[in-house]
C-alpha cells in the first residue's frame, strides 16, 4: 500500500502536481489534491481537454466539474465502474487509489512528459517569456533615438495601502478609494491583488483541516501574514495618507491669556496629552521587548553551540565508553586473550616480514632491468655524439689543409706576378684590339651587304624597266603597223619607231659590254697587283742567272767529258 | 505561450466576482453594465492629476446603483478592475476569457456584455498599463574626442594619449551629458566589458531550461 502510495504521489509530482513533501499516502490527499491530480493526469494523456485543474469555490461548480471529470475518465482512460463525481469528493481511500492507478498506467512515456512540465511550471514559463522576447529584442534592427515608438514611461510605480480601507468600517471605503490619486490607483490594485494571490498561497501551504479549527488558524494566521509582510508594505506602498502631525503650538500660560476660552477645548486638550504620554510608554515598552528579544535570541544561539559542542564531547566520551566496555569484557579470560593477542601479533609480524621478501624480490629484477635500460639509453645516445664529434673534427681537419694550399698557392701567383715585366701590352689591349678588329669587320661586312643589296635592286630595276620597253615596243609596234598599211606618215613614224628602237637596244648592248669590260679590267688590275705584290722579277733574274750558270757548268762537263773521250 | 493556469485571482476575488452571479445578493445587468464601463474606462484612460474627473466618487452618487451600498460598490469595482487589470497584462485571449468567465457561473448576457467592453477598450488598457514603471536615463548619443596631453601642473611633462568620452542621456525627454576621460585601455576594458553583456543576453536567451523542479534551482544558480 505505501509503496503504491508513494509510486502514486512520485508520477503525480512528476507531472506538475504541487505536493508536499509531508504528503505521503492517499490518506492525506485533500480534495484539491485529487482533482488537481486526476485532472493533470487527464490533459497529459489527452491534451485537447479543457478542464480546470483548480477546484472552484462553490458547490454547483464543484459538481460540474467532478462530472466532467468522471466523463473524461471513463472516455479516455477507459475506466471500468462505478465513477461520478463523489468518488473525487468524498471518495474512500481505496477508490482513489483505484482511478490514480488506472490513470497513470495510462499516461504517456516520458519523452512526452516534460512537454507538461514546462507548461505546469510558472517559473519556467515565465522564463520562457523572457527568452522570446530577449530574442525578439536581439533580432530587431537598430533605430536612433528620435524613432523609436515607444519612449520611457511616464508614471513612476506608486501605490497606496488599499487594504487598510478593507478592515475599515464601510462607509469610509468608498470615500478611500476615490481619494486615491489616479495615477496611482492602477498600481494600488495591483499591489494588493499580488498580496491577496501571496496570502492565498501561504495559506494553502498549511494543511486546513475540516472543523472548528479553521478560524483559529485563520486568526493565527493574519498577524503572521502582518508581520510577514511588513517588509514589503514598507518597500512597495508610499503612504501618503500620513498626514503630517503638526508641531503643537506651547501652551499659552494662563495668566498672559486673552478671552476666556471655552471649557471644552480643555478637556480635549488633556485628552490629547494623555493619550500623547500612554503611547510614548507603549512605545518604550515596545523598544525594551525589542531588546529583550533581541537578548533571548542571542542567548539562544549561543546555547545552541554550547549544546552542538556538548553533543560532540557526548558522541566521543561514548566511543570512549564503548571501548573500555569491550576491554573490560575481554578481562575475565584475559591470559587466553593475551595469548592470543601475543600468537596474532607474531603471526602479523611473519606476515610482515613475507610480504617484504616477496616485495624485494619482484622488485629487484624489475630494478635492475631499469637501471640497465637507463645505461643503454645514455650510451646510445653518447655514442651518436662521440662518432658525429669524430667526424666534425675530421672535416675540420681536411678544411684546414685546404685553406693552407690555397693560401701557398696565392703567394707564389702573387710573386710571379709581380716578377714579370710590366708592359703596356696588357691583356686589356689585347682584348680591345680584338674587340675594335671585329667591330670594324662587322661594318665592313654590312656594308658588303648594303652594296649587294644595292647592286640587286638596280639589276631589279633595269630588268623590269627592259621588260617595260620591249613591251611597250611590241604594243605600238603592232599599233603602228596596222595604221601604217594604209597611211603614210604612219609609215614614217613606223620607220622612226623602229629606228629608235634599234638605236636604244644598241646603246642597252653597249652600256652592258662596257660594264662589262670595266669589270674585267678591275679584276685583271687585282691580278697584276697580286702578281706584282709577290715581286717575281729579282727572282726571275736570279733564276736566269742560275740557269746560265748551271748551262756553263753542263758545256763545261760536256767539253771535259768529250774531251776526255778524245784521248 | 500564456496558458490558462498563470492568470491567478487571489480567492477574495474570485468570492467577489462568484458573487455577481449569486441569485441573493446578485447584481442586476443593468448595475453590471454601468460598472463595466466604469472600470473599463477609467482604465483606459491615461491618468491626470485632475481630480474632477474621478470616476469612482461619480459611482457613488450614481443612483440605479444606491441599492447595493457603497461598500459592495467599492468591492466589486476593486474586484473587477484586478481581474481586468489582470486579463490585459496576461494578453488573455478571448476564449480562454470565456472560459474562465464561466467558472464563475455568470449569465450568458454578463459574460458577453464584459466580453464587448474589454475587447473594445483591451489595446488601449494595455498602453495604459505599460506607461507605468520606472525607467533609468536611456543612452541617445555619444560624443569622443581624443587629445594629446603634453604637460599637467601635477605630474610635469607627460605625453600621452587620452579619450574624452560625452555620452548623451534622455529621461523623460530631458537631455543630459555625462562626460568623463579616459585612456585607451580602461576604454578597451569598457568596450570588453558591454560585450561580455551582450554576449550574456545572448546567452540567457538561448539557454535550456531545466525542465525538473531540481532543474529549476541550477538555472537560479546561472542566473
Amino acid at each position: 500500500m505505501e509503496e503504491t502510495d508513494g509510486i502514486i504521489i512520485e508520477t503525480l509530482r512528476k507531472i506538475g502536481c504541487d505536493i508536499e513533501d509531508d504528503v505521503t499516502s492517499i490518506a492525506h490527499f485533500t480534495t484539491e489534491i485529487v482533482i488537481e491530480g486526476v485532472v493533470k493526469c487527464l490533459v497529459s494523456i489527452h491534451p485537447d481537454l479543457q478542464l480546470n485543474h483548480r477546484m472552484p469555490p462553490n458547490l454547483p461548480a464543484r459538481y460540474k466539474l467532478c462530472m466532467e471529470i468522471a466523463k473524461a475518465c471513463k472516455e479516455v482512460a477507459g475506466y471500468k465502474g462505478d465513477l461520478g463525481y463523489e468518488t473525487f469528493l468524498h471518495g474512500s481511500q481505496a477508490e482513489i487509489r483505484n482511478v490514480f492507478a488506472i490513470l497513470i498506467q495510462k499516461l504517456p512515456k516520458v519523452n512526452e512528459q516534460p512537454i507538461a512540465d514546462s507548461i505546469m511550471d510558472p517559473f519556467a514559463c515565465t522564463m520562457g517569456k523572457i527568452q522570446n522576447d530577449i530574442l525578439r529584442q536581439l533580432h530587431q534592427p537598430w533605430l536612433p533615438y528620435f524613432s523609436n515608438p515607444s519612449s520611457g514611461n511616464s508614471f513612476p510605480f506608486h501605490s497606496t495601502d488599499l487594504s487598510k480601507a478593507v478592515n475599515t468600517s464601510g462607509r469610509h471605503h468608498l470615500l478611500k478609494l476615490s481619494s486615491v490619486p489616479t495615477i496611482q490607483l492602477i498600481p494600488s490594485l495591483i499591489e494588493t491583488h499580488i498580496s491577496e494571490l501571496a496570502a492565498d498561497k501561504y495559506q494553502y501551504k498549511f494543511p486546513i483541516k475540516k472543523g472548528s479549527n479553521f478560524k483559529r488558524e485563520q486568526e493565527f494566521l493574519s498577524p503572521a501574514q502582518s508581520s510577514r509582510f511588513s517588509l514589503v508594505r514598507l518597500l512597495n506602498f508610499t503612504d501618503i495618507d500620513k498626514k503630517k502631525k503638526k508641531p503643537q503650538p506651547p501652551p499659552k500660560p494662563s495668566h498672559l491669556g486673552g478671552a476666556p476660552k471655552t471649557e471644552g477645548l480643555p478637556t480635549i486638550e488633556e485628552q490629547c496629552q494623555k493619550l500623547n504620554i500612554v503611547m510614548e510608554n507603549l512605545e518604550r515598552d515596545l523598544q525594551l521587548r525589542q531588546e529583550e528579544l533581541a537578548d533571548a535570541t542571542e542567548e539562544v544561539a549561543n546555547l545552541k553551540c554550547i549544546i552542538q559542542c556538548k553533543e560532540t564531547e557526548q558522541d566521543a566520551l561514548r566511543n570512549e565508553l564503548d571501548r573500555q566496555e569491550k576491554l573490560h569484557a575481554l578481562l575475565p579470560d584475559a591470559p587466553a586473550h593475551l595469548h592470543r593477542m601475543k600468537s596474532l601479533l607474531e603471526s602479523n609480524k611473519e606476515k610482515i616480514a613475507a610480504l617484504e621478501e616477496q616485495w624485494s624480490k619482484i622488485k629487484k629484477p624489475l630494478d635492475d632491468e631499469y637501471q640497465r635500460c637507463l645505461q643503454l639509453q645514455e650510451n646510445s645516445i653518447a655514442e651518436k655524439f662521440k662518432a658525429e664529434l669524430e667526424n666534425t673534427v675530421l672535416s675540420l681537419r681536411q678544411v684546414v689543409k685546404e685553406i693552407r694550399t690555397k693560401e701557398d698557392a696565392i703567394e707564389k701567383l702573387q710573386t710571379h706576378i709581380e716578377s714579370m715585366p710590366s708592359s703596356v701590352l696588357t691583356r686589356t689591349f689585347y682584348t680591345q684590339r680584338i674587340l675594335s678588329i671585329v667591330a670594324n669587320v662587322k661594318k665592313q661586312n654590312e656594308e658588303m651587304h648594303r652594296v649587294l643589296e644595292d647592286v640587286k635592286s638596280v639589276q631589279r630595276e633595269i630588268n623590269s624597266i627592259q621588260g617595260k620597253v620591249e613591251r611597250t615596243f611590241t604594243v605600238t609596234d603592232e599599233i603602228i603597223f596596222r595604221v601604217a598599211k594604209s597611211d603614210e606618215a604612219a609609215r614614217r613614224i613606223y620607220k622612226f619607231l623602229i629606228s629608235l628602237q634599234t638605236d636604244c637596244s644598241d646603246i642597252q648592248r653597249l652600256v652592258k659590254e662596257s660594264g662589262n669590260l670595266s669589270r674585267e679590267i678591275k679584276d685583271l688590275e687585282e691580278q697584276a697587283e697580286t702578281e706584282l705584290r709577290r715581286n717575281i722579277v729579282p727572282k726571275l733574274r736570279q733564276l736566269q742567272i742560275d740557269l746560265e750558270q748551271i748551262r756553263q757548268e753542263n758545256r763545261i762537263m760536256e767539253e771535259r767529258v768529250n774531251s776526255g773521250g778524245k784521248l | 505561450m500564456v496558458d490558462n493556469t498563470f492568470f491567478e485571482l487571489s480567492s477574495i476575488v474570485q468570492s467577489n466576482l462568484l458573487s455577481l452571479s449569486d441569485n441573493k445578493t446578485g447584481v442586476s445587468l443593468e448595475e453590471f453594465g454601468i460598472i463595466i464601463d466604469t472600470v473599463c474606462n477609467s482604465l483606459a484612460k491615461i491618468p491626470s492629476t485632475d481630480e474632477s474627473q474621478n470616476a469612482i466618487k461619480q459611482l457613488e452618487v450614481n443612483k440605479p446603483l444606491g441599492k447595493l451600498g457603497p461598500q459592495r460598490i467599492s468591492e466589486l469595482y476593486t474586484s473587477l478592475s484586478k481581474f481586468i487589470i489582470q486579463a490585459a497584462s496576461q494578453n488573455i485571449s478571448s476564449s480562454q476569457l470565456e472560459s474562465k468567465l464561466k467558472t464563475f457561473n455568470w449569465s450568458s448576457e454578463k459574460i458577453d456584455r464584459l466580453m464587448k467592453v474589454f475587447l473594445v477598450n483591451q489595446s488601449k488598457i494595455q498602453a495604459v498599463l505599460r506607461l507605468y514603471g520606472s525607467s533609468p536615463p536611456k543612452l541617445v548619443d555619444v560624443n569622443w574626442r581624443l587629445d594629446y596631453r603634453l604637460e599637467t601642473n601635477t605630474r610635469g611633462p607627460v605625453h600621452e594619449l587620452m579619450y574624452i568620452i560625452e555620452l548623451l542621456l534622455e529621461d523623460k525627454g530631458r537631455r543630459e551629458p555625462l562626460t568623463f576621460t579616459a585612456s585607451h585601455a580602461e576604454l578597451e576594458d569598457l568596450v570588453n566589458t558591454l560585450k561580455d553583456a551582450c554576449h550574456s543576453v545572448k546567452r540567457v536567451a538561448l539557454l535550456k531550461l531545466g525542465l525538473q523542479k531540481k532543474g529549476n534551482k541550477l538555472t537560479h544558480e546561472v542566473q
